[in-house]
């Protein structure tokens, strides 16, 4: 079977409007349908792993949800699951978001729904940062062991200043190089910025989506009646 | 056929804040040219650099005077992101000249920048891959690239618009002899297929034989040599182009072997086989050998940051590990701060800081420093510490030949009172401080000898042999 | 008023990277806490990254610093299908307030850029709480077909959804101007003495 290819674009719409319908639609409707919308794009993705993992997790929360809800005594646990249950579809959505598409593909969506470049440089550069700081953050740990100052909660203010604030400084060292190593590579180009990875909104796409609102429209009639 | 693709006409240029500006520079660059400027630390050259990319006046601000004509436009009637589609710059340092994560997505963003639409990327993207032989290279993480892998990546990414001419920033200084080596073959062949070429650097070994015309600056005065051969005979003492004919005298070996740290057959996942190694007290041992063969992975064992799987690593005391970027290891609110961290007596510091010439900045905060005094700050805690090993991760990179002189005074006083183990590929650097010089080459250790007259042979060989692999490597791609 | 130039951009763009570990470093220390937690997540956060703050207010300076740190935050975890409207919304508008109170210039006193972050981080907080009392009051009904009273359920709904967030909103508040103090304490000594004025 051809597996559905579908543009990270119609992820994060999704993703960003779905849990906002709460405040709109019925939450058990919302809830259904946005479980079985989820479970049937992963499964034309082809993500059948993805799809288990989520009706597992799914299942076995409202089943606890099931048996507190009746108990005087359990039932803030209840609520505990039934407000966690909620974003189960949205959160396996996201998961194959960041797996399977690079942050240059997911970069090129903000250039599809039209960011200003600078705001696309920025988040540009956070995105390669994130996990570069990460790993430097491993650097200045391994130094502050050796040094004979390694992180203690006898101390947690002198050492969260050791771990945060060479950090800091680097950061603004680095602002000075990285602005350099933009302007030579042209960052102020006055014409639009195009994107490389940016893929054209398909029919399959925009079919998607409009099941996608199909779905949350019932919502509103179902609320209706 | 234009003759002259960059004149400069009493070029001035100020900064606000410091005193490294240039004053009346003048000098024209011919196409096709290889040119190489030079002069110590602080002399001018990246303010140089800075006017030839715009760099000057668009970021760094500072007072400009003299004109720059570039391809026959006065280069302040340019932009600067149409400079750059003349003028490609070669940042060096790894942390910051890529944008990405991506080699290719690096490879596109100047192009996405400029507005190419996706079939005129995919057509160049498709060139540079065939043009530099990086087609392996393409969609990979520029972090699990070794370093003339990311090279490579750099060269390809400056020339996407294609650009003619381009500025390197000290390229030596993050490469290995070998992959250094092999940048000077690929500077001429792009001399040879009509690139001009601008190197900033105060090492250029590399580049012996090759070069059309020096630019010289010495505290912002330019000395102009119309050929390699001119440069050659003058008298400014440079790290010299043929660094194995260097007479360099040998050390003294001491009688003393005290051990103050040992490998006994230690093999760390597949990065290290079956290593045996002693450290002594008074004895400089310097390990050479190629990017990924395990050096700092052997220092990282030392330090106890990973177990063998096998073996015993003998350590009485934690080593103190000197990293290459000192950024990560500052952590006082100013000089003196950071060596009380370390040792909390006042009159000792002192003493220190005034043998290092670091006492004019003992208030200063460390992140103000410049990078030799950060690196002179490190060395003062390495002096202070009373550990029994000192370990230095690549302390040349970037250095001058007069700061390099610097550390190795210093390493050769931190040795009478510690074991000392040097990671370097500085060959002169090695010459000038090595008592013992252990070559590690994938993972096993090839050769351990005492340097002295008689095997500095053996020290030339293995640099020629790491020369060889890489460039060999390059025509298997 | 100073303009922001391309560096500043670029500086702040490498804050936010050091911004984003931070984060996600609290949401996953607050986890445990459930959706309460997810609410005060931002607190948390605003503790951890008052420094960042502090630094940005000191370096910086200038009006745009906080609201283009919220937007690199938020269209971040948009692209990673983390985020959703109301909280794009709310934490917007909170930025755009705190630009508005502390980014007139780079000596702002530390307690106007403690309450700068603390409008920042309830515009981040909110965006939980509001959409989760919408959703307290749609399962209402359902909650009462299975046979709860609707006065206790009203109770319930009133605890967990408007006293609660109350409460969120006043820890977030607290947390962020304990954040910013601590890291004034972390970096006073590190910045010149010009840099720092005292409140």
């Amino acid at each position: 079977m051809k597996v559905l290819k579908v543009n990270p674009v119609v992820l994060i719409i999704i993703n960003i409007i779905a849990p906002s319908m709460y405040v709109f639609l019925n939450g058990k409707y919302l809830q259904v349908f946005l479980l079985i919308f989820a479970g049937a794009l992963l499964a034309l993705m082809g993500r059948f792993k993805s799809l288990i993992a989520m009706l597992a997790v799914y299942f076995s929360m409202m089943a606890i949800y099931t048996v507190t809800v009746g108990s005087d005594k359990f039932k803030f646990i209840a609520l505990f699951f039934i407000v966690l249950v909620q974003s189960v579809p949205c959160l396996s959505l996201a998961s194959i978001l960041v797996r399977k598409y690079n942050s240059a593909q997911l970069l090129s969506a903000l250039e599809t729904i039209h960011i200003p470049r600078v705001l696309v440089i920025a988040i540009t550069i956070t995105l390669k940062y994130i996990p570069t700081f990460k790993r430097e953050f491993s650097y200045i740990l391994e130094s502050m062991r050796l040094r004979g100052i390694s992180f203690t909660w006898k101390h947690p203010i002198k050492s969260f200043q050791y771990f945060i604030v060479p950090q800091l400084f680097r950061c603004a060292a680095l602002a000075e190089e990285v602005t350099a190593a933009g302007y030579v590579k042209g960052i102020d180009v006055p014409t639009k910025r195009t994107s490389f990875f940016e893929e054209k909104i398909r029919i399959l796409d925009i079919a998607v989506l409009f099941v996608f609102v199909i779905g949350l429209a019932g919502g509103f009639l179902w609320k209706q009646i | 056929m234009e003759t002259n693709l960059i004149v400069a006409n009493n070029l001035s240029f100020n900064y606000e804040a410091s005193k490294e500006g240039i004053s009346d520079v003048n000098f024209t660059v011919g196409k096709g040219e290889i040119v190489l400027l030079t002069g110590n630390s602080g002399c001018g050259k990246s303010t140089l650099l800075k006017c030839l990319n715009g760099l000057i006046p668009t970021v760094t601000e500072g007072e400009l005077s003299g004109k720059l004509t570039i391809k026959g436009t006065d280069s302040t009637d340019m932009k600067m992101h149409q400079l750059n589609k003349i003028v490609g710059s070669v940042f060096q340092n790894p942390r910051s000249q890529f944008f990405t994560e991506n080699t290719t997505a690096e490879l596109v963003f100047s192009m996405e920048n400029y507005g190419y639409d996706k079939a005129d990327m995919q057509k160049r993207l498709k060139e540079l891959s065939d043009a530099f032989g990086i087609e392996k290279l393409m969609d990979r993480n520029i972090f699990t690239l070794s370093s003339g892998e990311r090279q490579m990546i750099a060269l390809a990414s400056v020339v996407t618009m294609k650009q003619k001419i381009l500025l390197f920033d000290e390229p030596s200084a993050n490469l290995d002899y070998g992959n250094a080596m092999l940048l000077g073959q690929i500077i001429q062949k792009m001399k040879n297929i009509g690139y001009t070429i601008i190197i900033a650097d105060h090492r250029f070994f590399y580049l012996n034989g090759i070069i059309d015309r020096v630019l010289y600056l010495d505290s912002g005065k330019l000395k102009l040599f119309c050929s390699e051969a001119d440069f050659k005979n003058c008298k400014y003492d440079t790290r010299s182009f043929n660094v194995f004919s260097l007479d360099i005298p040998c050390h003294k070996n001491s009688a003393c072997k005290n051990t103050v740290s040992s490998l006994k057959n230690v093999s760390f996942k597949n990065i290290l086989k079956d290593i045996n190694l002693e450290l002594h007290k008074g004895e400089v041992t310097v390990l050479v050998g190629p990017n990924g063969a395990g050096k700092t992975t052997i220092a990282k064992l030392l330090c106890k940051t990973y177990k063998p799987d096998s073996g015993v690593v003998d350590t009485d005391d934690l080593p103190f590990f000197i990293m290459q970027d000192p950024d990560y290891q500052l952590f006082g609110t100013s000089v003196i701060n950071e060596l009380t961290l370390v040792k909390d007596d006042l009159d000792s510091i002192k003493a220190c800081l005034d043998k290092l010439g670091l006492l004019p900045y003992m208030h200063k905060h460390p992140f103000d420093l410049s990078g030799g005094q950060k690196q002179r700050l490190q060395i003062a805690m390495a002096t202070l510490c009373e550990k029994p090993l000192i370990i230095f991760d690549e302390p040349t990179s970037g250095l001058d030949v007069y700061s390099m002189h610097n550390v190795v005074e210093e390493i050769l006083k931190l040795k009478e009172k510690a074991g000392v183990l040097v990671i370097s590929h500085d060959y002169e650097f090695i010459r000038h401080v090595a008592n013992r010089v252990v070559f590690l080459d994938e993972g096993t250790i090839k050769d351990n000898f005492i340097l002295s007259k008689d095997s500095i042979s053996n020290l030339n060989n293995i640099f020629m042999h790491m020369q060889e692999e890489r460039c060999n490597e390059k025509v298997k791609d | 008023m100073k303009k922001l130039k391309i560096k500043d951009v670029i500086m702040i763009a490498l804050l936010s990277a050091l911004y984003m570990i931070l984060y996600m470093l609290s949401m996953v220390l607050i986890t445990p806490l459930g959706p309460f937690g997810h609410s005060i997540g931002s607190g948390l956060c605003a503790l951890l990254t008052g420094s960042i703050f502090f630094f940005i207010s000191r370096k910086i300076g200038k009006f745009g610093q906080f609201t283009i740190m919220q937007a690199i935050v938020m269209l971040l975890f948009g692209i990673m299908g983390a985020g959703y409207l109301p909280w794009f919304i709310t934490s917007m508008i909170g930025s755009l307030i705190a630009d508005f109170i502390g980014s007139r210039n780079n000596r702002t006193s530390v307690f106007i850029i403690a309450l700068a972050s603390g409008v920042f981080h309830v515009g981040q907080a909110l965006g939980a709480i509001i959409p989760s009392m919408f959703f307290m009051e749609s399962y209402r009904s359902e909650w009462i077909s299975r046979g709860q009273t609707p006065e206790a359920m009203d109770e319930m709904i009133k605890y967990t959804s408007g006293i609660m967030g109350v409460i969120a909103t006043i820890i977030v508040f607290a947390l962020s101007v304990a954040g910013v103090y601590l890291g004034y304490a972390i970096l006073r000594k590190h910045l010149d003495k010009k840099d720092v004025v005292m409140a």
